[in-house]
């Protein structure tokens, strides 16, 4: 991994189109800021691990689970199907 | 083509019905064809995103616009071109359920959303940027306050 050493108001241009801004330092927290095309996306790493890992539990979904969910219907059931075709 | 899957036995799967999702899903990058089955019965709004790929996997899923006031997805233009959307009246968005065996840890990922082009049978899993959307929305909780979120 590169690492690079900025001071407050600094940047990294990565590529031609995303720059990485160190806003302001306080304490152990670092504010960051992200200039960078609609395309392309940013995320938190932890909120993309926490999809996987949701995404891993919901293959997993418990037989009496679905059980209970066919027996109690969805909650919201009656509101909408146009979206459906 | 025949799978066999854990919750409908063997089921015939027609061209027509598979749907392709290039990029896989997050945690699921190598699983590619999936087709969406409809119980039907009492189950409204509940469909079943089933892998072809591996027929052990099987989501379920529902419609995140009946569950959740408001809501809203957004596809920034890649995704837009990945899935060939031309005609948003073409576009289905399903939200993946998570069914443990307690109900009241039933919950629905509004944060990252199934988009499925169904004229062109290609879907991916959408991570919305919006702040505000819950990974987990329990559906068997008190809807008092904002939507809850789990430690750990």
């Amino acid at each position: 991994m590169l690492v690079l050493t900025r001071k407050t108001g600094q940047s990294i241009i990565i590529g031609h189109d995303i720059e990485i801004t160190l806003v302001e330092i306080q304490g152990d927290q670092v504010r960051i800021g992200i200039k960078a095309p609609k395309s392309v996306p940013v995320y938190r790493r932890e909120i993309y691990d926490e999809i996987c890992r949701e995404n891993q539990l919901a293959s997993m979904n418990s037989r009496s689970g679905i059980e209970l969910l066919k027996m109690r219907g969805s909650p919201d059931s009656a509101k909408n199907t146009d979206n459906l075709k | 083509m025949y799978i066999d899957t854990e919750h409908f036995g063997r089921i015939e799967i027609k061209e027509d019905d598979v749907i392709t999702f290039p990029e896989g899903l997050p945690g699921f990058e190598e699983l590619h064809r999936f087709t969406l089955l409809n119980t039907g019965e009492e189950l409204a709004n509940v469909f079943w995103l089933q892998s072809i790929d591996r027929p052990e996997i099987c989501f379920v899923v529902t419609d995140p616009f009946a569950v959740y006031n408001g809501y809203q997805v957004e596809i920034n233009d890649d995704d837009a071109a990945l899935l060939e959307i031309t005609d948003p009246d073409s576009v289905l968005t399903l939200a993946i359920m998570v069914i443990p065996e307690d109900p009241r840890d039933i919950r629905v990922n509004l944060k990252a959303p199934v988009v499925i082009n169904l004229e062109k049978k290609l879907g991916k899993q959408v991570l919305q940027q919006n702040e505000s959307l819950p990974i987990r929305y329990y559906l068997n909780r008190s809807r008092k306050g904002p939507p809850q979120k789990v430690k750990g």
